[in-house]
């Protein structure tokens, strides 16, 4: 089954040096590659270098050495903090963008050093896409390359192998074919088995400095040494242990893609490519019974950036002029501020989230105009202010008034909710009279109550500094806690009162004089319109 | 004669199945609109039904309504609600749209299921948006008419709102207009800035609710006292005698009728109300 895979493992030799120039120069710092620069981190016993540029190199300097020495071999040296998560956050981004060649793509949590600095790529049934293996490793190099970021690729079909040989390998590409993986690691140090430096050392204390002096050796007592990492590592080198990678971007397989002979950066472009892209997924959903619910555009720009556009429907959709047009008016919407960077060279639109649409007939034969589509404007409006900005109010069972009501995003199911019996059932039916308020405030907000009796209803209040002469009141309607939830909930008595103007609100006291060793407090929570 | 009658039962069951089917087949609603498209959807009070030209409210049209002071709001919203579902009784039970303020929450509050449905107007048709800015809202409403499925579309719009130019009320108004479905804007308290391409203007204030039979200090029918500032296809005199009676009008909530209040020291309250025309 390994046999069948086709790993890519790529090698950021400099990773650090260069996500630090990257970063900079969009910063537009004045630091130049040409500078003798190094990376640091506190460690124990001082600073420390942890990367460091070729003109460092070259004045002597060396990783892990301490700031101290080298400024003193070279006072003129450029010293700079490093930022772990800096490169961990921008190594991800660099293996989203590397989505390009295919969709199971993540960063390599194993690396060298401690930090990680490679990128794995599952390139198996794709190759052919770029023009077959080599040519897709040295298109990777090259556009790498021009990013400024020094990379090594290796191709094989084990991500053990594909590992080692982007690190230890003697050239810059390597692709090796299915079969060749015990030949072509045997001469490489046993390092390239992705062996901590204490394993590395122990071995080569016993001379087994290569690879191949571990070959045909009696396992046991590697085992009982080392533990277990040693044999699995060669294992999954060899294609003997399976090694499963889980790519960083959900895998699905409804997704189409472009790639762009001339980088496109216009806005025109891009939506026309978004409708090509929108057919050719309708067309594979179509095929699978399928409908679209989340969706995610991908621009992967010729800058080495990622940028990520979603959109969700209401209803499972697979209408191309409908999908199409959400991304559309994320695009209007995003207006100037829409960053094509120096251009955009590929494209994928996937349906992340997809559910079962079975074929209809739409509309029966000589019928007029169809119905008009809610659930489609819905999913527009919901795109384009936020899905969360779109809702229905759905019943809740709950007896305090401001749990009764819960809103739904529309997003979530249909547009349209089921009918429910929303009376109060505790109250007698009377004509005319509104059991519960029209709008309620975000929160009560407390109110200073005049009453005629402690227990009775109001005669007056002041609410936002203005005063309500109270000329009728109707309650009190208890409304208990629910104790299950909070204790510190009191009991209520609600009042539905009228100001002498004929402003119908909703006040509660909260708390009972009787029961309560606090005072009760008033509570303005609602209005009648 | 016989023949007759029951070939019109026939097609009649046969529009029936056709959109019981629709249902199954793709879950909607069916929207019939071919079977009730009113020009005007009538307030059920005579005497405001009379006033209007076409005989209420017109309904390819845009519709403002304000409150008359800043404690009115709550009001101008009870009213705006009870037009909306008088709206959703025309259409057949048709959704309403309604776009809240980016402030109503802290103003009025957030609508609220089981007093909707006591006003008469069912929360499972109702669709809540909340646009963040003026711009959105007005897209979101131009966009629901243009659908033209919903029985009314609402906007809460603040009337002083750069973004509420006669151009935006203009094209709402053409779009209403198109859709044959009926637009209001709620636009507040004072008066809006600019000028509107709105076909009425309403400017509501509170009333005493309806006396009750049980007891004097339970609180009855919601009422309001309202004023049509603006109208259009009325002549100039016509006009002035609207806008110069004050009126109230009285919610049914059960029947989803407005009606005339009969009572004059309960229509008689608002003396300063009238003059501020």
């Amino acid at each position: 089954m390994n046999g069948q895979r086709r790993i890519v493992s790529v090698y950021l030799s400099h990773w650090p040096v260069d996500r630090f120039f990257r970063a900079t120069r969009a910063l537009r710092d004045a630091a130049t590659r040409d500078a003798a620069l190094v990376l640091t981190m506190p460690m124990n016993g001082g600073r420390r270098i942890t990367a460091l540029t070729a003109a460092a190199q070259a004045q002597g300097i060396a990783e892990g050495q301490l700031v101290a020495d080298a400024m003193a071999l070279y006072p003129a040296l450029d010293v700079r903090d490093a930022d772990f998560a800096a490169d961990r956050a921008a190594l991800k981004r660099l293996a989203d963008w590397c989505g390009r060649y295919t969709p199971w793509t993540a960063p390599d949590e194993c690396g060298l050093g401690a930090e990680p600095d490679g990128i794995l790529m599952d390139i198996t049934g794709c190759a052919h896409l770029f023009g077959g293996e080599e040519a897709l490793a040295r298109d990777l190099v090259t556009r790498f390359a021009r990013l400024n970021i020094r990379a090594r690729v290796a191709i094989a079909a084990t991500t053990g192998t594909a590992w080692a040989l982007a690190r230890f390998g003697a050239r810059r590409v390597i692709v090796l074919p299915s079969g060749q993986e015990e030949k072509a690691i045997a001469p490489l140090p046993v390092a390239a088995l992705r062996l901590g430096d204490n394993i590395v050392d122990g071995l080569s204390r016993l001379g087994l400095k290569h690879v191949q002096d571990l070959y045909g050796r009696a396992r046991a007592p590697l085992t009982a040494r080392f533990g277990r990492t040693v044999s699995l590592r060669l294992d999954e080198a060899l294609g003997y242990a399976a090694e499963p990678i889980s790519p960083d971007q959900p895998l699905v397989p409804y997704r189409a893609r472009l790639l762009f002979a001339e980088s496109i950066t216009r806005v025109e472009d891009v939506e026309t490519a978004i409708a090509q892209l929108s057919t050719e997924l309708v067309i594979l959903l179509e095929r699978y019974h399928k409908g679209a619910r989340r969706m995610e555009l991908a621009l992967f720009r010729v800058d080495g950036e990622v940028t990520l556009l979603t959109a969700g429907t209401s209803a499972p959709s697979r209408d191309t002029t409908h999908l199409a047009r959400l991304f559309r008016e994320k695009l209007q919407q995003a207006g100037d501020d829409f960053d094509a960077g120096f251009g955009i060279e590929a494209m994928s639109l996937a349906a992340l989230v997809v559910d079962p649409l079975a074929q209809t007939q739409t509309a029966m034969a000589g019928e007029g105009a169809p119905a008009p589509d809610i659930d489609g404007l819905m999913d527009r409006i919901g795109n384009r202010l936020g899905a969360a900005r779109v809702m229905r109010l759905a019943p809740n069972a709950s007896l305090v008034p401001e749990r009764a009501v819960r809103p739904v995003a529309v997003l979530r199911g249909p547009t349209l909710m089921p009918a429910h019996d929303w009376r109060v059932a505790a109250l007698p039916e009377r004509d005319g009279a509104l059991a519960r308020p029209l709008r309620m405030l975000p929160a009560p907000e407390p109110i200073d109550v005049t009453a005629e009796i402690p227990e009775g209803p109001p005669r007056h209040f002041r609410w936002r500094r203005v005063l309500y002469q109270i000329a009728r009141a109707e309650g009190p309607e208890r409304i208990a806690p629910e104790w299950w939830r909070s204790e510190r909930d009191r009991t209520r008595d609600y009042y539905r009162v009228e100001d002498t103007d004929g402003r119908r609100l909703w006040l509660y006291r909260d708390g009972l004089y009787d029961r309560d060793s606090a005072l009760p407090r008033w509570y303005i929570q609602g209005m009648f319109g | 004669m016989s023949s007759c009658r029951s070939e019109t039962a026939k097609a009649g069951l046969i529009a029936e199945l056709r959109s019981r089917i629709a249902t199954l087949e793709t879950g909607a609603v069916p929207l019939d609109a071919a079977v009730s498209r009113p020009a005007v959807v009538s307030f059920g009070a005579a005497s405001l039904d009379e006033a209007l030209p076409g005989g209420g409210l017109a309904c390819g049209a845009l519709h403002e309504v304000r409150a008359d002071d800043y404690r009115d709001m709550g009001a101008s919203l009870g009213f705006a609600v009870a037009l909306a579902a008088r709206c959703a009784a025309a259409f057949s039970d048709a959704p309403v749209l309604w776009c809240e303020g980016a402030r109503a929450p802290f103003d009025v509050g957030r609508f609220y299921g089981p007093g909707l449905a006591a006003f008469g107007l069912d929360p499972a048709r109702l669709v809540l948006v909340s646009p963040a800015s003026p711009v959105d809202c007005l897209w979101t409403m131009e966009e629901a008419l243009r659908l033209g499925a919903f029985a009314a579309v609402i906007g809460e719009i603040d009337g002083r709102a750069n973004a509420l130019s006669l151009t935006a009320t203009r094209r709402l108004q053409l779009m209403a207009e198109e859709s044959g479905r009926p637009a209001f804007l709620l636009t507040g308290h004072g008066k809006a800035s600019g000028t509107s391409a709105a076909v009425t203007r309403w400017v509501v204030k509170a009333a005493p609710s309806s006396p009750t039979v049980e007891d004097a200090a339970l609180v009855g029918r919601p009422r309001w006292h309202m004023r049509l500032e603006k109208c259009r296809g009325t002549s100039a005199a016509a006009m002035s005698d609207l806008a110069a009676r004050a009126q109230c009008l009285e919610w049914d909530p059960r029947r989803r009728l407005f009606g005339d209040v009969a009572d004059e020291s309960a229509a008689a309250i608002a003396p300063d109300f009238r003059l501020a025309v």
